[in-house]
């Protein structure tokens, strides 16, 4: 039995049937509550799977080839970044579930046989990105992804959706298309293949002008990441329900990009040859800083509560660039902690907000007082979620921030120093003007619409609860993170 | 019984402190290995924050104020105090800065919203300065104790920087000039419980800390120097009486910086004696309020009970120079030993104009029958209308209880703790006194006397008019942030008090207009193919 387990296929195959199998277990839409706790169980069995995956990984490389064209092949393997990303998105799978169906019984929105079909088939989309083997592999499964999250998006078609996925499928695919492409088969073309290999494929393949435009392309084409100017797509998806949203900037998209880059950085490139590469002036750091600037000033100058977090998850995305534009081991051990770390108060933020917005159909922050009256839970955990992406501590935003001071003084790199600092003081000025609405009291401001359906709010704040422990213990499992990169 | 505990528990934890052993107790949390130091010197720090947490419950229960987020800021400032490695110390000031804030929100008056914002964003920014500092120190060394940076960073240009970083950090958190516009602004304006706790807390534990990490940085003496004769201004203008105690705290943290830059030995003894000075004059202060019912200092002032001037008289002994009657004098002076003749004499000038600006302020001498306001019926009739309209007031929680138009049982409530704490005051200087010998005073008597005598007949029969000053304030973060309110007008749509101006909201949406510009999907499509040219010649030139 034990052998059975252990068996590198067996651990790989095993999750990928169970996030096949609760794709298809939408369709048993005759009998809600059987479908909803399948997918639960399911969805608590393959982190169990993931679980299994990662105590027998001991940074073998587990290969499995699905299709070969010539040189091109969709390959899968496990390594450790990637069973950080698994990690991540099983957790948050089984309460984005939870959280996703009592959200659509609460609303009444129509055909969720076809909603959670998508909203399952996004995230085992992100499970193959985070397996990919090869440049192409993951290429197929990053446009794959920004397609199929569109079904979610334009659920409830109006005017106003389909001009943010007009804009959404616009900058994505174009980018990707434009940059990403070209680089992956440049890449191919010289070397015959595009495998992800410790230490980096690239030294000495091309000159290194080609290989700074090389790293360009990728950081252009992989616009998920959300970098200045290709972040216009992610306000625009906030015309989406609250569960794709959070599927967008917690769980799936966002993180796919920084995954993809991290993975780039380290199997293709190489952190040795980057940090040779970048020895004299690190102007790519630049980037990054331009983007938490500029999301910091739209963020601070709007009052819909959907773009405030629109751009804080931009400012958030950046943060993780910089560390890893470091190029260091510690940078990008720390990159992956701010991604776990955001993904855990962005996903709280927007599930709290969400409950928020069903109670009281809130879009502007000033529609917002009396909220921590009438909402206490729901309105602390708004408020643990704010202060983590603050980054105050004891909770997970702090520690990930102090782990890229720490990276970044290793590095001597005061100017990541400084624009930690400042961004922090932006990110509060931004989300505490959401925050402290909540507890502004208004005598005349009392307007709870929807007091009906409480069971379903509570499994809704159940769901939010769980994700809001990620914040608080997340040092609990950071050491969990530096095990796995301990070979980076 | 609840308000009973308040009272109760700091005495129970002063017995406990002093039973623990002074010695440092380590553990691993977070990853981190932390420690907490219970040295001598902390735990007198920490008997004086008792004290005055004992007199802060006492006043918030007898008006009927909340109690329980002042305690909480009280533990952390507690826990910050022990803090034995910088970790810990970061995690307690920002704890610190986040109960101080909900303190400060929890007002609600219309004015607490403002207030809160500043509060936060100001520590906020220091604290994100002291973590740049913070990162620096855990990664390249192993210990993590709080020492003196200089012997603990290697030296070089880039240490310099951080060094520097983190020293704006901490003289922001303790309002050292110029940066000090945010003590002078938000402690005035915060209610009267609010204000005992604030007035010892925040300030203090950065004090301590700036004197841990950068005890001997000569460059602090002069910012000291210029904090006394700032003050030493404002106290002689300023008419509103918290503003002018405020003043009177940037002086002491100014003779505080004076000692750190010499890595004086007896700093922590100075600090607990000023401590409790401090809380004695701030009841004092406040029971001038609350029997006025203002916080003007006009020449009607009311009818003050002579034990209530006295200790009054007695809180501002360390003000006077007369270092042979008290501790707090003696050291006050021995601070300024190390320093030139020069700085000296400025220093003596300036603390004379001190007490003359206090003094003239005619608090220690009021005793106007005539002009009795408390005790005008006309006064009455108001004062019943004001505790009226709060009593309904549902925005306004913190109503006051009690009979707080009856002003014998004001200066009652009054008496007990100023009697108390002034009885402890003198006690405590004839204990510490014997247990310094070192510190003696060698001033001529008879010439302080003199002096002090002139200025206080001076202060007397002078009249000058006091105004509502405007502290120079070198806030950044204020001016960047009022500028962003002022250009982003969206923003103040969440701001409940701001009002709708139309030519700034003509100027907003041109920004808006242009901003929208950029960033849309043509404007994305056309950066990619600049960018793809670019690429195309750059590949084709290589």
């Amino acid at each position: 039995m034990i052998q059975l387990i252990a068996n590198p296929k067996f651990l790989m195959l095993l999750p990928l049937v169970l996030a096949i199998s609760n794709i298809i277990v939408p369709v048993i839409n005759y009998h809600k509550t059987l479908r909803n706790t399948l997918l639960i169980i399911i969805s608590g069995f393959f982190f169990l799977s993931i679980l299994l995956l990662g105590h027998f990984f001991e940074n073998e490389l587990i290969n499995f080839n699905l299709l070969t064209f010539s040189q091109f092949a969709i390959t899968f393997h496990i390594e450790s970044l990637g069973i950080i990303f698994l990690n991540l998105l099983a957790i948050l799978w089984i309460f984005s579930l939870i959280y996703t169906i009592n959200y659509l019984e609460f609303h009444n929105i129509p055909n969720q046989t076809q909603f959670l079909f998508f909203f399952n088939l996004s995230i085992f989309v992100g499970i193959l990105i985070a397996i990919s083997a090869n440049l192409f592999t993951m290429l197929i499964f990053y446009e794959l992804l920004t397609i199929v999250t569109v079904p979610l998006i334009i659920h409830q078609p109006s005017e106003k959706i389909t001009i943010g996925i007009s804009t959404y499928l616009k900058i994505l695919l174009t980018t990707s298309m434009i940059f990403f492409l070209p680089a992956v088969t440049i890449i191919y073309a010289k070397l015959g293949h595009g495998n992800f290999i410790m230490n980096g494929i690239l030294l000495d393949k091309f000159s290194t002008v080609f290989n700074i435009i090389l790293l360009i392309l990728f950081m252009l084409g992989i616009s998920k990441t959300a970098i200045f100017p290709f972040s216009g797509w992610l306000p625009a998806a906030m015309v989406a329900t609250y569960p794709v949203s959070a599927l967008l900037h917690s769980v799936v998209v966002v993180n796919s990009g920084l995954f993809c880059i991290f993975k780039i950085l380290v199997y293709i490139f190489g952190l040795e040859y980057l940090q040779i590469l970048f020895h004299n002036n690190n102007w790519l750091l630049f980037i990054p800083i331009i983007t938490i600037g500029y999301s910091a000033f739209m963020a601070i100058r709007t009052t819909h509560i959907k773009e405030i977090l629109a751009y804080s998850t931009i400012t958030q995305l950046s943060i993780a660039l910089l560390s890893a534009f470091l190029f260091t081991n510690i940078g990008i051990k720390a990159a992956i902690a701010h991604m776990i770390s955001h993904s855990f108060s962005k996903i709280t933020l927007f599930y709290s907000i969400g409950i928020i917005y069903s109670l009281k159909k809130a879009y502007h922050i000033n529609e917002l007082p009396n909220t921590s009256n009438e909402i206490k839970i729901v309105s602390f955990i708004t408020l643990l979620a704010v202060l983590s992406l603050i980054g105050v501590p004891p909770l997970a935003g702090f520690f990930s921030k102090f782990y890229i001071m720490k990276a970044a003084s290793y590095s001597n790199s005061l100017l990541v120093l400084i624009t930690l600092a400042i961004s922090s003081i932006l990110s509060a000025i931004y989300l505490t003007k959401l925050l402290t609405i909540f507890y502004i009291k208004e005598t005349n401001n009392n307007n709870i619409i929807n007091k009906n359906n409480n069971i379903l709010i509570s499994q809704m704040i159940f769901a939010t609860i769980c994700c809001s422990m990620g914040i608080i213990l997340f040092y609990s499992y950071y050491h969990k993170i530096d095990h796995y990169l301990r070979y980076i | 019984m609840n308000k009973f505990f308040y009272i109760l528990y700091p005495i129970i934890m002063m017995f406990g402190l002093y039973t623990i052993d002074n010695l440092p107790i380590s553990y691993r949390i977070f990853g981190q290995l932390l420690t907490i130091d219970f040295t001598t010197t902390n735990k007198l720090i920490a008997y004086g924050l008792i004290i005055v947490v004992i007199v802060a419950n006492y006043y918030a229960i007898i008006f009927n104020k909340k109690l329980l987020i002042g305690n909480v800021y009280f533990l952390f400032t507690i826990f910050t105090l022990f803090a034995g490695d910088i970790f810990s110390m970061f995690l307690g000031l920002e704890l610190m800065t986040i109960s101080a804030s909900l303190m400060l929100f929890s007002q609600e008056n219309p004015s607490s919203y403002k207030f809160t914002k500043r509060y936060f964003f100001t520590h906020l920014a220091a604290a994100s300065l002291i973590l740049v500092g913070i990162t620096y120190i855990s990664a390249y060394n192993d210990d993590q104790r709080l020492m003196n940076l200089i012997q603990i960073l290697p030296s070089n240009d880039y240490t310099k920087i951080i060094y520097f970083i983190t020293l704006v950090g901490l003289l922001i958190n303790i309002a050292a000039f110029p940066f000090s516009g945010w003590l002078l602004d938000i402690y005035p304006n915060s209610n009267n419980s609010s204000f005992i706790y604030l007035i010892n807390f925040t300030t203090k534990i950065n004090l301590i800390l700036l004197y841990k990490l950068f005890s001997g940085l000569a460059m602090l003496k002069f910012l000291g120097i210029l904090m006394i004769i700032y003050s030493a201004i404002y106290i002689y203008l300023e008419i509103n009486i918290k503003r002018m105690f405020c003043y009177l705290i940037l002086n002491n943290i100014g003779i505080s910086l004076i000692a750190i830059s010499s890595s004086f030995t007896y700093f922590y003894e100075y600090l607990f004696m000023d401590i409790l000075y401090k809380t004695l004059l701030a009841l004092f202060i406040l029971s001038f309020i609350d029997n006025n019912q203002t916080t003007q200092l006009t020449n009607k002032v009311s009818k003050t009970n002579l034990l209530i001037l006295l200790s009054g008289w007695i809180g501002i002994i360390p003000f006077l120079g007369l270092e042979s009657i008290d501790f707090t004098t003696c050291i006050k002076h021995l601070i300024t030993d190390n320093l030139s003749n020069k700085l000296q004499m400025i220093i003596y000038i300036t603390n004379m104009v001190n007490l003359f600006g206090i003094l003239s302020s005619k608090l220690f001498f009021t005793k106007n029958n005539e002009n009795n306001i408390a005790s005008s019926s006309y006064y009455n009739i108001i004062k019943q209308a004001e505790l009226e309209i709060r009593e309904n007031a549902t925005s306004y929680r913190e109503t006051p209880t009690g009979n707080i138009h009856n002003f014998k049982s004001i200066d009652y409530i009054y008496k007990i703790p100023l009697l108390c704490l002034s009885i402890f005051i003198v006690i405590i200087n004839v204990i510490i006194s014997k247990n310094y010998p070192n510190i003696s005073c060698h001033q001529s008597i008879i010439l302080t006397l003199s002096v002090v005598g002139i200025i206080s007949l001076l202060a007397l029969i002078t009249k000058h008019k006091r105004i509502n000053t405007l502290p120079l304030n070198l806030d950044i973060l204020y001016i960047i942030y009022t500028m962003l309110n002022y250009f982003l007008f969206c923003y103040k749509l969440t701001n409940p008090l701001a009002n709708k101006n139309n030519i700034i909201k003509g100027k907003f949406l041109m920004l808006k207009q242009y901003l929208n510009s950029l960033h849309s999907s043509t404007t994305s499509l056309f950066f990619i193919f600049i960018l793809l040219i670019g690429f195309i010649l750059s590949i084709y030139q290589y």
